[in-house]
Formats: structure tokens, sequence, C-alpha cells
């Protein structure tokens, strides 16, 4: 017989949940209180556990699919006399009493309808998160090559020693641009409902094209020294990225200009210009899944070399779709570098709750008059972007200075301004 | 100084395993849709017990705000039962029989301070030897009946014991931004009466100031303000999402600190306490836990069951208003 699990209202009034992920397959073996699936409310993100012992027979729905609460959420054969029960093969029939498994053996059974995904526990993986480690480049040492606590610990060992040699994400980058995934622009078709990841970039670039007045700044500099400065850091062990420097340089503008580090609001008096008390830089990231915008929070407290690091964790976090909800939330401004896949000149769109972006494009050799001749130099090309509500021209140019100067030049950064 | 003895030290550590994961499985519960929305024990552990072990079961009373009655085991197993029965939405689970000297939860933020003062008062009136200990947290602190409460206990010296769960957040609210004093034990002097801090995750601690409030209590000297400084290291409640505003570095910090970790580790070197001893407590933990759960799931449900444990009789009003609400439902009386 089949115990019917339904979305429960974990919330206090909730409606309805996404499934982001299921932890189970139809056919597993599942323990009471294993964690069968992680939803998505309007709140938080939450881990469902197992009401009962059995066997999986199925599921409420697919990965993206939002239920009501009281829907059917999985159907657990469990021996017991249960509701009514759908017809289904003898095979599946268990014990009366169901032994308890441990997660960690029955888990495995659904690995094949989850290759591409390294095998480990929620706590390992929430662990793995915390300590800002991608799983996907780890070997487990566990049953079937799951990830155990202790590869975490020994590829924090690993990574502790080998300081340098780590590749920079998401970096301004002279090289060509990265290679486009596969499955880039493909869909059949048809109508797709705008959800998840999808839904709300769609909501957020709504809202700001048509709420706020965009205006952008345009030009380039010379990235010799930035440049310079990444390649002795490198040679130190020491890696700075270009875009560590701008998160800095960004950091100290939005402190030196408060009135940029501020956003619009609507208040029952009218509009108000909210101003932030916290200086927290959003970083556009491309993934498979689509744009995601993780948070430094605080950037105004990191130097090049922990915003190098930090910048590295929320890049891997991002790759995985390890980022929680706070590393998501909370920005005050953005960097978008549209540089790593190749771009040169963009006006890219300011997030809503921000009063600004910088968007970075790709450095690449070109020519410049310097003392009266033509020299190659490096050039970054970046572009401004303020709300003209809150931001006019006169301080928006006195913002992009500041920080352009520091890029210029960032041994600025080692003085106060 | 009263500490306690390494036997009371193994009872306290008994129940705070217990209290921790009897509250691990009740949220799982939560999160399968069996019970509503509760909040988590963990981090206060140490706090709740310690203090709940300095008291006669017999003749002291306890009164919990919400986030106490799993640590209260020491007031026997019916609080967990009503405690369960309340979180599946039973209106018995609001009634905790006579002789438990145990008052139900309590939502509405500081009302339960109030009532603490007038149950002492009440207690002096019968000559009744007993204490009073009422939990309360940080955010209530900034309630108006906190205040009401410390002065009335102030000028009447009754024998009360404030004991202020201070876990460091009032939901998403920092305590720098609760209160501009010093500490929440700072405010005792207002009242008249002394305040004290003590470390919270230190179980033994906790019980040495309640038991020296408690001395002072039935000497009659008056109420004492304990604060005991935590960290809540799971969710306000259920229907919270902690890692949108908890710094992780430190909830790390305080992990590391954890006040079952810190007594476990202690007994464990006195050779009081091992592995085998702790599976041992666990699993009769979940035992009790599963047990009085199926209890509370098959306590009968009357129709009227919502009007029974309102006030000691019925009133007029009330018993028409059962009339009507059977002869709505149809269903029978409790």
């Amino acid at each position: 017989m089949s115990y019917h699990f339904h979305l429960p209202d974990i919330g206090e009034g909730l409606e309805e949940a996404e499934i982001v992920e299921w932890l189970v397959a139809v056919g597993d073996t599942v323990a009471r209180d294993q964690a069968l699936v992680e939803v998505l409310t309007d709140k938080a993100s939450s881990e469902l556990p197992s009401p009962t012992a059995g066997v999986v027979v199925a599921l409420g729905g697919d990965e993206g699919d939002r239920l009501r609460v009281g829907d059917l959420l999985i159907e657990i054969d469990d021996g017991s006399a249960g509701d009514a029960d759908p017809p289904r093969s003898e095979a599946t029939a268990p014990p009366e009493s169901m032994p308890a498994e441990p997660a960690e053996a029955s888990a495995e059974s659904h690995s094949a309808s989850r290759a591409s995904r390294p095998k480990a526990s929620p706590a390992t993986r929430r662990r793995a998160r915390e300590l800002g480690i991608d799983l996907a480049g780890i070997t487990g040492t566990g049953p079937g090559g799951r990830i155990l606590d202790g590869d975490l610990d020994a590829a924090r060992a690993s990574a502790a020693s080998r300081t340098g040699a780590t590749a920079v994400p998401a970096a301004p980058s002279t090289t060509a641009p990265r290679g486009d995934a596969p499955q880039l622009g493909q869909l059949p078709a048809g109508r797709h409902p705008l959800r998840g990841v999808r839904g709300v970039i769609a909501r957020n670039m709504a809202q700001s094209w048509s709420e706020i007045p965009h205006i952008h700044s345009l030009d380039e500099l010379d990235a010799s020294l930035l440049l310079d400065l990444r390649t002795r850091m490198e040679g130190m062990g020491r890696p700075v990225t270009p875009l560590a420097v701008a998160v800095v340089a960004a950091a100290r503008a939005l402190r030196a200009f408060p009135q940029v580090n501020a956003c619009v609001e609507g208040s029952a008096e009218g509009d108000e210009m909210l101003v932030h008390e916290r200086v927290n830089i959003g970083l556009a990231v491309a993934t498979d899944g689509g744009l995601v915008v993780p948070v430094l929070h605080d950037a105004d407290g990191l130097d090049v070399f922990s915003a190098t690091t930090a910048i590295e964790g929320l890049a891997a976090r991002a790759r995985t779709g390890d980022l929680g909800t706070a590393d998501l939330t909370g920005g005050t401004f953005t960097i978008t570098n549209y540089g790593s896949l190749g771009g040169r000149w963009a006006t890219p769109i300011i997030p809503p709750g921000q009063a600004a972006i910088l968007g970075m494009g790709r450095i690449a050799d070109r020519p410049v008059a310097v003392d009266g001749s033509v020299e190659v130099r490096p050039l970054l090309p970046y572009a401004f972007g303020a709300d003209h509500r809150i931001v006019d021209g006169d301080l928006l140019e006195a913002f992009k200075r500041s920080i352009v100067e520091d890029l210029a030049e960032p041994l600025r950064l080692l003085v106060d301004p | 100084m009263t500490r306690p003895t390494d036997e009371q030290r193994r009872g306290m550590l008994v129940d705070m395993v217990t209290a921790r994961v009897q509250a691990q499985r009740l949220w799982n519960l939560q999160r399968q849709g069996r019970v509503g929305t509760l909040a988590p024990i963990d981090g206060h552990e140490a706090a709740i017990v310690g203090a709940v072990h300095a008291l006669d079961p017999d003749h002291d009373w306890v009164i919990p705000q919400y986030r106490e009655p799993l640590a209260l085991r020491r007031y026997g197993t019916e609080v967990l039962d009503r405690f369960l029965l309340y979180n599946i939405g039973h209106p018995a689970g609001g009634h905790l029989p006579a002789p438990l000297r145990v008052l139900p939860n309590q939502i509405s933020l500081a009302t339960q301070l109030p009532h603490a003062v007038g149950l002492a008062k009440g207690l002096t009136l019968q000559h009744d030897s007993g204490v009073v200990l009422v939990f309360f947290g940080d955010g209530s602190s900034s309630e108006g009946d906190f205040y009401e409460a410390g002065n009335f206990a102030g000028v009447l010296g009754v024998p009360v014991i404030f004991l202020c769960l201070n876990n460091q957040w009032a939901i998403s609210t920092p305590t720098h931004l609760q209160t501009a004093a010093e500490s929440f034990a700072a405010k005792a002097a207002a009242f008249g009466f002394p305040g004290v801090r003590v470390d919270g995750n230190d179980a033994g601690a906790v019980y040495d100031a309640v038991d020296t409030a408690r001395d002072r209590a039935r000497a009659g000297s008056g109420p004492t303000l304990i604060e005991a400084t935590l960290y809540r290291l799971g969710a306000h409640t259920t229907a919270d999402d902690p890692t949108r505003y908890v710094p992780p570095e430190d909830l790390e910090a305080a992990r590391r600190d954890d006040p079952v970790d810190r007594l476990r580790e202690e007994l464990v070197a006195l050779g009081l306490w091992d592995d085998a001893v702790n599976a041992e407590v666990e699993a009769e933990a979940l035992d009790i836990f599963d047990d009085a759960f199926e209890r509370a799931c098959a306590m009968p449900l009357s129709d009227d069951a919502m009007l029974d444990h309102c006030l000691a009789e019925d009133t007029q009003r009330m018993a028409r208003q059962r009339e009507r609400l059977l002869a709505d439902t149809g269903g029978a009386g409790g």
C-alpha cells in the first residue's frame, strides 16, 4: 500500500512551491526522514523529509514544476494500509516492515538519471556550499564515487597548498571568449513557461526597463598597469584578477558617492530615494540555467586579494547551482563582465533596487595616441549605466572617474582616496 | 556558588541530547505537513535545561514562551504529550493539568511575564513556598509587558525569576538594534532587583544563577533577572529563512560553541559519557517522542473541543455557543 505525501504548507499561509530538485527517483528505497526533494517557496528553499520508509512509486511533478499546497508530491509504497492505491507491479511490493536504510546507501540507485551531477549527501552538499567548494572538481571516495565529508577536507587542504595556480573565473580576458554551451539557444518550437531563473530574469528586466530611465557613458581605459599587476602578483603566488580590482574600486567609489549606492522606492508619500547602508556588489554570471547575479556582501571590506578569493567562491557555486538566497539578494550595485563572452560594447540594464551598473568589455590590444605617436596598448572598454532619476551626468562622471582611475593605476587602491 | 554535581550534569545532558534529537524529528514532522509552525530549540538547550534542573518540579512553576517545552523533560513526560497535542492543533495542548506546574506555550510576546508575576503573588498569598521561573527572549524585552511585569515584581517583591534567553536575534532583528542598553540584565536596575548575565551555553552556570535566584526568592528577598547569552543555531521558526540575514561566519563561530557538544565533551572527559550512551539516549528520546506523537494523533477530538479549556466552567454564552456549534456540525460533545 502507499503513502501519498501531499505538498504541505511549510510556511505560514503558503499556496504553492516550486520543485527545485528531486533527491530521489522512482524505484528508490527511502528511509523515514530521508530528504526527498528540495522545494522553493516564496519564503525559502527547503528540503522535505520522507514521512515514511518505503519505495518511491511516483513523483508528483518534474523539477521546475510548481505545485499547489495539497497536490500530490510523492507516492511511497510503505506497506501500510494507506489510502486508495493505483495499480502497480508486484515487483515493487515491499515487505511488511521496511527496514530503515541510511540515506547514503539508498540514494545511489538514482545515479543513472542524474549522472551529470556529482554524488553527495545533502549535508555534504551544504557543507561544500559553505566552504565554497565545487563538487564537480572532486573525486569521491565513498561507495559508487560518492563524495564524503572527508573528501571535502582533502580538497580544501590541497586547494590551500596550491596557491596561485588556480584558474581565475569571469575575469576580463585578453584571450578568446569561453566556448558556447552546446544547448545555448536550443529550444523546440512551441510555448515554454517563463519559470525558475528564466522567470526571475524576465520579471526583473521588464521592471528595470519600464521603470528606470537609463543613461550610459562608454569609454576605454589603458589596462597596461592592471594586466601588469595581475602578471606580477601571479608570479608571487597571490592571484589578483582585474574583476576583483574593479570590485574594490567600485566599492570605494560607492562609499565616496553614496547617492549612487541607492535606489528609488515608491512609498505612501510618493517616490523616495533610498540610500543603502551596506555596499554589496552583484556580479552578473552566465550559467547554463541563465543569468545569475551572486552578491559580494560588504564589498567595501575587501581588498584585491580577498575579493579575488570571494569571486572565485561565488563563481564556483554559481556554476554548480549551489547559490543560496543570501548569495543572490541584497545587491546595491552590479558589475557585468560581458568581456568574458567576447563583447566590447554594451549598454547594460540596471537591476531593480540599484542606481548604477558597470559593464566591462574584453581587453584587447588597440592603437592609442601616446605623447603624439601611435602606440599599441591593451584597452579595457567599459560602460557605466545610471538611473537618471537620481544620478545626473556630473555625478555619473565623477563616480566613473574614481573607478576608472583606480583601474588604470591599481596602486591608487593602496592610497586613501 | 552552587555547581551541579556530576550526576546532575549527566541528567542535564540526557535532557539536552533528548531535546536536540526530538527537535529534529519535530522539524521533520513540520516539513511533512503533520504539525504546525514551530520554533526550533537548537542552541537554547543548556540555558533551559540548566535552569529547570535548579527547580523543584513539585513546588516551582515554569512558564515557557514557545521554544522551551522539549527541554522541560524534568517536569515529566506529560509536558511532551501536551506540547505535541498543541503542535497538531489539538486544543487539549493548551491545558497542562494539575499537578503539573507548567503553563502552556505563549505566542503573544511577553504576555507571559505579567502572568508570572501574578502567579508568584498568588503563591505568596497561599503560603506556597514555590517560585516561578519565566522564560522570554531578547525581543520580548522591548514589549511594554516586560516593563510592567518587572515593575510590579520589584514593588511586590514576589518570588519570580525572569530568565531572558538572549539568542542574539528577534526573528531577524539583531540585539544591537533591539536595545542601546549595555545588556538585557542591566534593565533590572530600573526595577530595583538584581540582574545577572550568564553564559547560556554553560548549563552549570545557568543552574548556578537560577539556584541563587531561587534561594533569594524563597528567602522573601524578591525577583531576579537573569540574562543567558547564547546563539540561535536554527531558524526563528519553520516559516523563517535565516540564511537571508544571519552572517554565516557568526553562525559558524556559534556552532563551534554548541552547548550540547560542550557539556558532552566535558562529561566524556570525566568518563561519564561515551558514544554508546549517547546513541542509547538518542534512541530512547526518539522512541519516547514517537510514542507521544502517536498518542497525540490518536487523541479524540470533539467538534466543540475548542471551547474546552477556555474557562474552568462554561459561561452561559459559551454554553449557547457550544450548543449551536454541535448543532451545526452534527457532532457529539466532548
